[in-house]
Formats: C-alpha cells, sequence, structure tokens
C-alpha cells in the first residue's frame, strides 16, 4: 500500500531537513547556469536598446554594422518570420521595436558577433534614428486627459471594480472614517543571476534554447510562433536558474536567442547585464492606494474604500494579473462587511512591471495593515487586539463570495504566537541612543493562478531499471527546493529512502508539461500529480509484475519498493524494472492534477483570475531600533508565524521565510528603483540597495503551523511569497511604535523621521 | 595584446589577453572556471566573483589581469570537487545555506577567509565577513548557521 | 569596453616617466576606476599599474609623524596597530569602507586621486592636517590636503605626478579622535555624510583645539573653520556641541541625490558633529575603541 496523505504522524522523509542533492555542485562552483554551459563555436549576443524613454523610430540603418569583422548578423523586426508582437496575457510588446520605443532599455536590434568586444562594436554602428515624444512615468498622471499615449489604445490597461455589500450605509453606521494614501516603489527582483538564454542545435539538428526560466514550456511556444516553426520543431531545456522570484516568467530574451540561433544557424549565448535586467525585465509594481476606512467606536471595521493606481509600464507583462491579485488581497485576514475596491493598471513610459513574489498582495498589505494601525491608534486600541475583533472565521466569506473555510482556523493561533513573539521582543532594551518599537502584521495569501486560469501540472514516475525513482518534473526549480519537496513527497508516497529518488531537469523532450513555477503552488500541484502517478505506477509495476510471475495480479501487493508474493516473499521493484528495461519497456506513469476550484465554493461572476479559492495566514512580528535623530531604521529581532498547512522540508521552508523576509527589510528601507537626475533609472547595485549581510535581524525565529489543508499532498499548503508580505507593513508599525512617524510611503526614508516632531512612547 | 603567467588552483597558466580584461575574464572565459560569477557587471558591488589573489580575498572583476602576472590565485573550484567538499561547503549544505547557489561560490569563500584570520568567530563578525557577498534568496541567515558549523568542525580537526 | 593599454612600471621613477606624456592614468586597487570604466563615466587610454612598487606600502610613525604610503590599503589601515594609537578616526573611517574584498584591494592613494565628495579616509587625513608628497621626474613637492582637493573628481596633480604618501600629524597625547559615518545601509555603505572630529582640551575641560571635517557634503571634504572657531576656549557640553554642529552644517554645500537630499545631508551633519564631540568627551574609553559608528 501507498502512503495515504492523510496519514500524517507517521513519516520517513517529510518533515525532515533532507539536504538538496544539487546542493554539493553549487557548493563546489560546479553547477551549471545558461552563462556557463560550455558549447564550442558559440557567438556573443547583444542587444541594442533604446536611448529613449519614448521615441518614434524614423529608421534603423545596419549595414554598417553588419560589415564589421566579427559581427556574424544584426537582426531587426523585419527579420523575424512569425509573430513579432507577443506577451504572457496582453499581445502588446514586440520582440525587437520598429515603430516606436515606449521605455528606456526596450531592444531594438540584435547583433550575433564572434565575440563580446565585436558585438559591443557592432552594437556601437548601428544608427537609429529616433523621434524622442513625450513621456509619462506616472499612472495617476497618465489617465489625466492629454496624457502622452503609451499605447494607442489607451494608458488604462486594465480596471477592476469589485463589491460587496452596501458601501454607503457602511460608512453611514461608522463612528470614526479614516483617509490615508499609500505609495509603494517600483521594485527589482534583483535575482544575481541576470536573464540569460542559450540557443543551439542539437544531435538531431532541431533548435533548442537553454533558458533560465520559470516557464520553459510557454517560452517554446513563444519562440515558435516567432519563428514560425512548428512547436515539435523547437525544444526548451532548463539551466540551473540563479533566482526568479517571478522576474523570469518572461520570455523576451529566449525568443531573441531562438531568433538570433535560427536565422544564423550557429549557436548563440545572450547574458543580460546588471543594467539590462534593472531596464528591461518585469518589475514589483510601484502603487498608490488610496483608502477610506470606516469602524464603530469598539473598533469593529464596517466598511472599506479603495482605489488603488498600479504603474504597469510600458507593456502589460503580468499586469492585469497583479492588479486582480492585489484587489483580493486588500481585505486581508480581516472580515469587513461592506467593501469596494476599484483597481486600475495603467502604462506609462516606465520600465514594465510584472509578476514578482506577492504579485500585488506585498502592495495591499502594506497599505491595509498600515491602515489597521492608523485605526487602533486613533482608537487607543492595542493594534493586535483590533485585529482580534475582526478576524475572519471559517464561516465568514470574502468579498469575493469565496467561503473563507477551514483555513482560518490558523488565525486564533497566529495571533496567540503573534502576542507572545510581541511581549517576548518588548523586553530587549535598544542600544544607546536609540528607541525600540515593535509592531506586527498579518498577513492573506492565496495559492494558484485564480479562477479561470488553466492551472495544471503534469509529471511522471518511471522506475530506473536499478529500482531508482525518476521525477520527470514539468515545471522548474529555481533554487527555492520544490525539487526536493518533491523527491520527499514522492519518496515518503512511495515508502522508499530519499536518497533513491532523482529528478531530471526540465527539457522539452523529455519532460510533460508542468506549467509555471509561480503562485506558490508548486509543492502542492506537483506534489499531488507526483502522488497520483504514483498510485498509477505502483498499479503498472504490478500488473507487470503478475504477468511476468504468472500470478494472479490481487495476490500481489506493493510495499516500501517491493513487490509482495502470495507467499510473504518480497521481490525488489529493480527486480521488475530491470527485466523491463532488457525487454526495451520502462515501468512508468504521468497524472495531471489540477488545481481544484470546485463549483460551489466559486463564484462565476468575477473577471478572469479571481477569485483565488485557497488561501493560508501568517504574520511578522518585529523589533527595530530607530535613531530618533538620524531617522535610520535597523532591523534587530524578527519572529515570522506562518501555517503552511505540513512542512516537507523544515530546512527549505525556514529558507523561504527568511529569505522572503529579508527581501522584504529591502522592500521597507533602501530599495527603490526611480528616475534620477539626468532622466536616468537608478540601475545598478549601487544606487539599488538590497540587504547585506549586515542589514538582518540578529535573530529571525520561524514559528511554522502545521493546519493540513485536506486537498493538499500530505497537507501542504504554500509558502514561496508568504514569508515576505507582512513585514514591510510590521516594519512600518514597529516605526510608529517606536517614534509616533506613521509612514505611508515605501521605502521608508529615514528623513520622515529626523524631520517630525515624534511623540516618543 | 598581453601574455599574463599566473598559478590558479595550484596549476601554472600562460593566458594571451587583452589589457582591459579583468582576473574575472580570465578566470571565466580563457580557463572555464565558471564559479568565479558576474552578478553586478563588474563595478565590484557584490561577491559573485570573489578570489584569493596571493591569500587575500578580492573581486576578481576589479583585478586588471596585468595585475594578475606571476599571482597566485585560489578560485572555488580550488577549494575541494564534488568528490570531497571542504568543512566549509559541507557545512553550507548541510545548514540549509544554498538555494539558487549564484552567490554560494564566492560566499564560501569569504567565509574560508574569515576563519582562517578568526577561527571562532561571533554572529556579527560572520555577518561584517559575508556583507561583501549578495544573496537574495536565503536571507543570509542560515549562511551565519553554516558559518559556525563549519568552524566547530574545523576546530575538531585541529 | 573600452580598449586601453596597461603598463607596469617597476619603480616610482619609470611610473613617472610613462605618466609625464600627460594621457596616462596611475591605478592601484581599480575599486574606483574599473567601475567608472564599466559604466561609461571614464575614458583612459593607458593605464600605469602602481600596485606592484613595494616603495610605496608602508606605514611608519616617526617623530609624531605618521608617513602612509601611498599603496596602503584600507585593510592595512583598519588592522595597523601603530595608526589604532597615532590616527584612531583614520582606522574607524578605514573599517567603514565597502567591504573586505574592496578593503584587501582600496588603496588610500586611490581615495586621493579619485577625490570624490564622500571618500572616507579623507575627513580623517583633514583633521590631521595631512600633507601629501607627490613625486614627478623633477623631484618631490609637498601639498597640503586642502589644497590638493580641488572638486569632485579634481586634484592638483600634475601631469607626470604621482602621489607617494601622506604625511599627517600624529594623534597627540592629549587629544583626542573619531570618526563617524551614515551610509543607507549597515553593510557596503556610501557615505551620505561622514565627520571627523579631533579635540584638545585642557585641564578644566575647555576647548583648546578643535578639527572638524566633513565628507560627502560639499563638492569635496572640508574643514570647518566657523564650528572650529566657534569652540576656542568653550566648555565643552551637550549646548556648545549642538551649536558646533548648527555651524558645521552651515558650512556645508550638499546636493539631492537618490541617496538623500540637502536638507537631510545638512540635518545629519549636525547630528554626527554633536555626536562626535560628546562622544569624545564622554571618556577615553571611547577614543580606543574600534567600534565605527556607522549610523
Amino acid at each position: 500500500m501507498i502512503a495515504e496523505p492523510s496519514r500524517l504522524d507517521q513519516t520517513t522523509t517529510i518533515g525532515k531537513s533532507e539536504p538538496r542533492k544539487d546542493g554539493p555542485a553549487k557548493a563546489a562552483g560546479l553547477a551549471l547556469y545558461v552563462s556557463d554551459i560550455s558549447m564550442p563555436g558559440v557567438c556573443y549576443g547583444a542587444v541594442l536598446r533604446s536611448p529613449h524613454h519614448h521615441a518614434r523610430i524614423l529608421s534603423i540603418a545596419t549595414s554598417a554594422a553588419q560589415a564589421l569583422p566579427g559581427v556574424t548578423a544584426v537582426i531587426t523586426a523585419w527579420d523575424i518570420p512569425g509573430k513579432r508582437i507577443h506577451g504572457p496575457l496582453v499581445q502588446d510588446q514586440p520582440a525587437l521595436a520598429w515603430e516606436v520605443v515606449r521605455h528606456m532599455g526596450e531592444p531594438v536590434a540584435l547583433v550575433v558577433a564572434e565575440d563580446k568586444t565585436s558585438a559591443e562594436k557592432g552594437l556601437a554602428a548601428i544608427q537609429v534614428e529616433y523621434e524622442p515624444l513625450e513621456a509619462v512615468f506616472d499612472a495617476c498622471q497618465a489617465l489625466q486627459p492629454g496624457a502622452p499615449l503609451v499605447h494607442p489604445s489607451g494608458n488604462l490597461l486594465t480596471e477592476y471594480d469589485v463589491s460587496s455589500g452596501d458601501l454607503r450605509s457602511g460608512f453611514a453606521q461608522s463612528e470614526i472614517i479614516l483617509e490615508e494614501t499609500f505609495q509603494t516603489p517600483r521594485i527589482s527582483p534583483a535575482y544575481l543571476e541576470a536573464e540569460s538564454a542559450l540557443g543551439y542545435f542539437d544531435e538531431e539538428d532541431r533548435l533548442t534554447v537553454v533558458v533560465s526560466s520559470q516557464k520553459p514550456f510557454d517560452d517554446r511556444q513563444h519562440i515558435a510562433e516567432t519563428l514560425k516553426l512548428p512547436i515539435e520543431e523547437v525544444r526548451v531545456k532548463s539551466a540551473v536558474v540563479g533566482g526568479a522570484f517571478g522576474g523570469k516568467e518572461d520570455s523576451e530574451l529566449h525568443i531573441l536567442a531562438g531568433l538570433a540561433t535560427w536565422l544564423t544557424k550557429r549557436p548563440v549565448r545572450l547574458v543580460n547585464t546588471r543594467w539590462e535586467s534593472f531596464l528591461a525585465h518585469p518589475k514589483r509594481h510601484p502603487a498608490t492606494l488610496h483608502y477610506k476606512l470606516g469602524a464603530r467606536a469598539d473598533g469593529t471595521l464596517l466598511a472599506l474604500e479603495a482605489v488603488i493606481h498600479m504603474d504597469t509600464g510600458a507593456y502589460a507583462s503580468y499586469g492585469p494579473a497583479v492588479g486582480s491579485l492585489l484587489t483580493e488581497m486588500v481585505q486581508g485576514a480581516y472580515r469587513i462587511p461592506n467593501m469596494r475596491v476599484i483597481t486600475r493598471v495603467v502604462y506609462t513610459n516606465s520600465p514594465y512591471s510584472g509578476a514578482m513574489r506577492g504579485f500585488g498582495s506585498p502592495q495591499a498589505h502594506f497599505a491595509t495593515e498600515s491602515m489597521l494601525d492608523i485605526l487602533a491608534a486613533r482608537l487607543k486600541m492595542d493594534p493586535l487586539e483590533l485585529r482580534r475583533k475582526n478576524i475572519l472565521q471559517p464561516e465568514d466569506h470574502f468579498f469575493t463570495r469565496v467561503q473563507v473555510g477551514e483555513t482560518a482556523k490558523s488565525l486564533p493561533l497566529i495571533l496567540e504566537q503573534a502576542s507572545a513573539a510581541r511581549e517576548r521582543l518588548r523586553q530587549s532594551t535598544p542600544a544607546a541612543g536609540r528607541l525600540s518599537g515593535v509592531g506586527l502584521a498579518l498577513s492573506l495569501q492565496s495559492m494558484g493562478l485564480g479562477h479561470r486560469v488553466p492551472d495544471d501540472s503534469t509529471n511522471r514516475l518511471e522506475w530506473s531499471p536499478d529500482g531508482r525513482l525518476v521525477i520527470y518534473i514539468g515545471a522548474p526549480e529555481l533554487g527555492q527546493g520544490m525539487q526536493t519537496a518533491v523527491e520527499q513527497i514522492a519518496a515518503e508516497t512511495l515508502g522508499i529512502p530519499y536518497q533513491a529518488v532523482e529528478t531530471i531537469d526540465v527539457d522539452s523532450l523529455v519532460s510533460p508539461n508542468g506549467g509555471v513555477t509561480c503562485a506558490s503552488r508548486m509543492t502542492y500541484l506537483v506534489g499531488n500529480s507526483v502522488i497520483l502517478a504514483a498510485r498509477k505506477l505502483v498499479d503498472e509495476t504490478l500488473l507487470y509484475a503478475a504477468q511476468k510471475l504468472n500470478l494472479p495480479l490481487e495476490q500481489l501487493a506493493y510495499d516500501k519498493g517491493m513487490v509482495r508474493l502470495p507467499d510473504g516473499q518480497q521481490m525488489a521493484v529493480s527486480e521488475f524494472s530491470g527485466r523491463a528495461a532488457e525487454e526495451g519497456l520502462i515501468l512508468g506513469a504521468s497524472a495531471m492534477f489540477s488545481f481544484p476550484y470546485p463549483a460551489e465554493r466559486t463564484p462565476g461572476h468575477l473577471p478572469i483570475g479571481m477569485p483565488h479559492i485557497m488561501h493560508a495566514f501568517g504574520a511578522n512580528v518585529v523589533r527595530v531600533e530607530v535613531d530618533p535623530e538620524l531617522g535610520t531604521v535597523l532591523v534587530k529581532e524578527m519572529v515570522a508565524i506562518h501555517d503552511v498547512g505540513r512542512v516537507i522540508n523544515r530546512a527549505s521552508v525556514e529558507g523561504q521565510v527568511e529569505g522572503g523576509a529579508v527581501m522584504a527589510i529591502g522592500y521597507a528601507l533602501t530599495e527603490a528603483m526611480q528616475l534620477k537626475e539626468g532622466q536616468r533609472w537608478v540601475d545598478s547595485f549601487t544606487e539599488y540597495l538590497i540587504p547585506t549581510a549586515l542589514d538582518i535581524p540578529d535573530k529571525i525565529e520561524t514559528i511554522l503551523l502545521e493546519l493540513p489543508e485536506i486537498s493538499g499532498p500530505f497537507g501542504v499548503k504554500g509558502i514561496a511569497e508568504m514569508g515576505l508580505v507582512p513585514v514591510a507593513p510590521a516594519i512600518a508599525n514597529a516605526v510608529f511604535d517606536a517614534v509616533g512617524v506613521r509612514a505611508t510611503e515605501l521605502p521608508i526614508r529615514p528623513e520622515i523621521i529626523a524631520f517630525s516632531q515624534p511623540t516618543l512612547s | 595584446m598581453l601574455t599574463v603567467g599566473l598559478t590558479v588552483n595550484g596549476s601554472f597558466f600562460q593566458i594571451r589577453t587583452a589589457p582591459e580584461k579583468t582576473l574575472l575574464d580570465l578566470l571565466r572565459y580563457d580557463l572555464g572556471m565558471t564559479g568565479v560569477k558576474d552578478a553586478c557587471g563588474g563595478v565590484g558591488e557584490c561577491g559573485a566573483c570573489t578570489v584569493l589573489l596571493d591569500g587575500k580575498l578580492v573581486n576578481a572583476c576589479l583585478v586588471l589581469v596585468g595585475q594578475a602576472e606571476g599571482r597566485e590565485v585560489v578560485t572555488i573550484e580550488g577549494l575541494a570537487d564534488e568528490a570531497s567538499l571542504h568543512p566549509i561547503q559541507h557545512a553550507f549544505v548541510e545548514a540549509g545555506a544554498i538555494q539558487c547557489g549564484f552567490c554560494t561560490p564566492g560566499a564560501i569563500l569569504a567565509a574560508y577567509d574569515l576563519l582562517y584570520h578568526n577561527p571562532h568567530p561571533d554572529d556579527n563578525q560572520i555577518r561584517e565577513a559575508l556583507s561583501g557577498n549578495l544573496c537574495r534568496c536565503t536571507g543570509y541567515t542560515k549562511m551565519v548557521a553554516a558559518v559556525h558549523n563549519a568552524e566547530k568542525e574545523l576546530s575538531h580537526d585541529c | 569596453m573600452p580598449e586601453f593599454t596597461f603598463l607596469s612600471p617597476k619603480s616610482l621613477a619609470e611610473a613617472c616617466q610613462m605618466l609625464s606624456g600627460g594621457s596616462g592614468r596611475p591605478v592601484a586597487g581599480c575599486t574606483d576606476v574599473l567601475p567608472q570604466i564599466h559604466q561609461g563615466k571614464l575614458n583612459v587610454e593607458r593605464l600605469v599599474d602602481l600596485s606592484r612598487l613595494k616603495e610605496l606600502d608602508f606605514i611608519r610613525l616617526q617623530d609624531g609623524q605618521i608617513s602612509i604610503g601611498a599603496l596602503a590599503t584600507y585593510e592595512a589601515l583598519r588592522t595597523d596597530p601603530l595608526l589604532q594609537k597615532a590616527a584612531p578616526s583614520l582606522v574607524q573611517a578605514a573599517a567603514s569602507v565597502g567591504c573586505r574584498q574592496t578593503r584587501n584591494r582600496g588603496t588610500l592613494g586611490g581615495n586621493l586621486g579619485n577625490a570624490s565628495p564622500a571618500g572616507d579616509s579623507l575627513p580623517p587625513l583633514l583633521v590631521h592636517n595631512a600633507v601629501l608628497v607627490l613625486t614627478s621626474r623633477s623631484g618631490d613637492r609637498r601639498l597640503p590636503l586642502l589644497e590638493f582637493l580641488l572638486g569632485p573628481g579634481k586634484t592638483a596633480l600634475l601631469p607626470g605626478e604621482v602621489i607617494r604618501q601622506v604625511d599627517l600629524e600624529a594623534l597627540p597625547d592629549d587629544a583626542r579622535s573619531v570618526f563617524l559615518k551614515l551610509g543607507n545601509r549597515q553593510g557596503m555603505a556610501v557615505s551620505i555624510a561622514s565627520a571627523a572630529v579631533w579635540l584638545r582640551l585642557d585641564h578644566i575641560g575647555a576647548v583648546q583645539e578643535a578639527r572638524i571635517a566633513l565628507g560627502a557634503v560639499a563638492p569635496t571634504a572640508i574643514r570647518c573653520p566657523e564650528a572650529e572657531g566657534f569652540l576656542l576656549g568653550e566648555q565643552l557640553d551637550l549646548a556648545s556641541a549642538a551649536e558646533a554642529g548648527k555651524l558645521a552644517a552651515q558650512a556645508c554645500a550638499p546636493i539631492d541625490d537618490v541617496r538623500g537630499s540637502a536638507a537631510y545631508r545638512r540635518h545629519a551633519v549636525r547630528a554626527l558633529v554633536k555626536r562626535g564631540l560628546s562622544n569624545l568627551v564622554e571618556k577615553d574609553m571611547r577614543m580606543n575603541s574600534m567600534e565605527t559608528d556607522t549610523c
């Protein structure tokens, strides 16, 4: 019998911090990222990028560049055989611009050369005549009449307007009404490995592109469409990925690598430099969030009206989807009977924004969780008690009409832990001259892509001839430990050692299409698919064994890597998989798992992508030390509390929570990709400051709650984004606790504290 | 063009290269040491290209090839191979201090340099030693734990 | 990546010879020069590598004067036992720069030649009345640091000249000094504002001499004569420290940039100078403590 996920207490590998199998290679510097792969005769690809924010292209002259020694080809939009315009949701983005450029850094031409020096000379020799146009960099300004038009269809890309209850009545009954506007900045995912792609022709002369990507199969589709090739003629492989965080869900560079390789018939590698990564790959949406909150004097929340503007930049990328999730997350963990959220996703001439860890949730939570503390201060209530008073119960419904469900049972536990953590953190004394403040925030995070968005994962399991389990996983590992979790789930399900399981990296030639690695749902989706496949694999194995042994199928059983015979004898699976291999057969099985949207739980009247129906809750309690005179904020201690359903690999889960938290410290205090003097963008690590090892708390304590998700493999929910979401508002709330200054804008600049008249608490 | 003779991980090499190239270019492209990485565009802001140059921890992107003439370089590839990891590498693996792995070689060398000079560092000293190596995945917390574990392991070996 | 020639002189004399044409740039640690070249901010035809000139790598103390060779790295400055007593503010500044990787390469000569308004070694050198020794084919000349720094990235170095060493007064037994720095981040922090404070008090606690230098808040690092003059003869307490801070803030000419606004930098100067002064009075413990005050 294979392990039933419901038997949660006795596990062999689930819950253990099994070391990841790619760890040794990474530690030894032997892991191969796209830029490390050795490829004889590989050409260097370089992209000519627009120096203007917004301009008409009058002409592109490439002959001088083509004539240079060492330059193999100069490619423009006119050389593209198939689709020239693509995009993950809205087809609005040229692979190479030919009429107009809409942001600084937009690709205009592609040079393929023998080496880097020749490529750079080639770039310099291309002559592009531009007619600069007026540009707009602010979402609200872009909606004003007379604003420069980024796309002919208008600057408003998408608008969501979701309500429940009766807003007017809610405010009418409110004894206190507060209004506030919050601003969050443009953030770079700033993964250490910039976007990269390598195109070549494989042993069968098939166009192959190796990518650092969250969605190799979608990349394959885009490449095939660009080159007007049948999809079977394009192969895509995943290299080791050096971080993604949402920023590698777009196919730009992969398409260009495919194009360059196809047209020159040479292997070509493109690797973005850091400034190209800043300018020309998706960012976290900057947002302006205007909130109006109504409540009773006893703290009961009655009404919330939110109007949100998101700057999606020059191209849509995942803007509409981020807008839709942001809309849902405004409610947070609270019961608010009357709500209206209007979210506008707006084009500007800024570098474009798309998916990034949290996907709208961090912006919404910064506003919502700050607003609650503002209300608490006005009512002279303990912010934790205010939250307790309003938290969702399992029988409540979100304003999207989805029932909250069992997952809300974690909230009282989370509050209990948060309360205890806050007490502990309040005991610490700050360094001389600094003021200590403790703040907290709750978080709601959803899993999955949202209703009516195709969300399937297909994965394949096979026994190798020597009885090891091989998983052909359909979606890539990004470094977060997904492969390890899936291997542990497979091992536990089949009762075999973790060491006996291996995963094959995504290769469209051999891997099933597992979708995109994103949305905190991979362990859940892939894990479930693997459990289904494991059941089928056991059936396959027993069927084969029955044939070979000439025994009735019902007399055979599977147990922990063994086939049990009627007389009690056991034979290792390898006896059969080895035999099958001799016969030219493979014992294997695939299964597809689709993210469930049961009709009874899923209202159908909302735009695509809404609602999400699976959620988890968490909290972050943080202690800061503020220098009141200089306004500098140090994050000293942190307690992260998250319900993950089930811990598959504790070290991995903690790693996701800690990594997300530190990423959020940057969000709260030091990171902003803004326009600076000379109308240039912040585009290097010299000015875009991500946290260093000295910027982390002395201590991050992670408390993991396990309230199993019935439909999840071994009860798993998701974790990848949750660790980040509550941290920035917790820090803002802690700063208020320390010096009485309310930061409504991220990053929290020392100036606002230094120049305030703080009321010391 | 110039010819540079240098020792890398114990072996002597003579490389013909251009004067504007850096030690990072030489190690990665001429010698195939892909464990030495470029994450910031060669401006010395990320530590992904960290190596030891005549025993000193440096960013290879800020060393001109001419300046490497006659010198000894140790890269991550020189610490150990996959079969037998150095205790610091092993500690990083065991502690869960590796996620995407791109910053890992540089961080391990920084830890190596620290423990060489300070066999029993405290948390602050470890964070300080790692402060020149940007990481976006781990939040550094498990790296600090890994260095503590390595330090205990190394002091047992003495 | 622009192309240039790379020259490796075997002696200081040879280096001066190579630089005499005026088209060369002396380099050592390259921690400023290479990033500037890679970011397109610096165009060079030839680089003259000084990094092997051992004769420029020293730290000496003699007759109350410290001499530091131009090739001394930040790491060398940070760990030098002589400097811990003779120029503690310089040691603190060196410890606050970048990270270990950049401190192992960045040199004093490079920091001086780069003449960034935010160069961390400069305020401590100014309060120690540093004098540069510049070498060329025609011999040595001495130039006070204040006259050497002309503007952001601009110095009085003539074509064919190389910074040989910096001479500074060792801290007298009855004086004390400190360096404070404000950055936007705790690690690899570029200064938004920095201050070096040097004080000598008489036996009743009145100021006999005060020197205050600021970094990152003017086109070059500067001294603050008004603040220094105000302190002369004053009993150093919180009020006089605050007033000195105010005067120092008036003396600076900061800019607005992505790292901070001019107004905030002025405010920071006030606070840093006030703290530096109070810190020095609050005891000798602080003088010997090697804790860098990165705020």
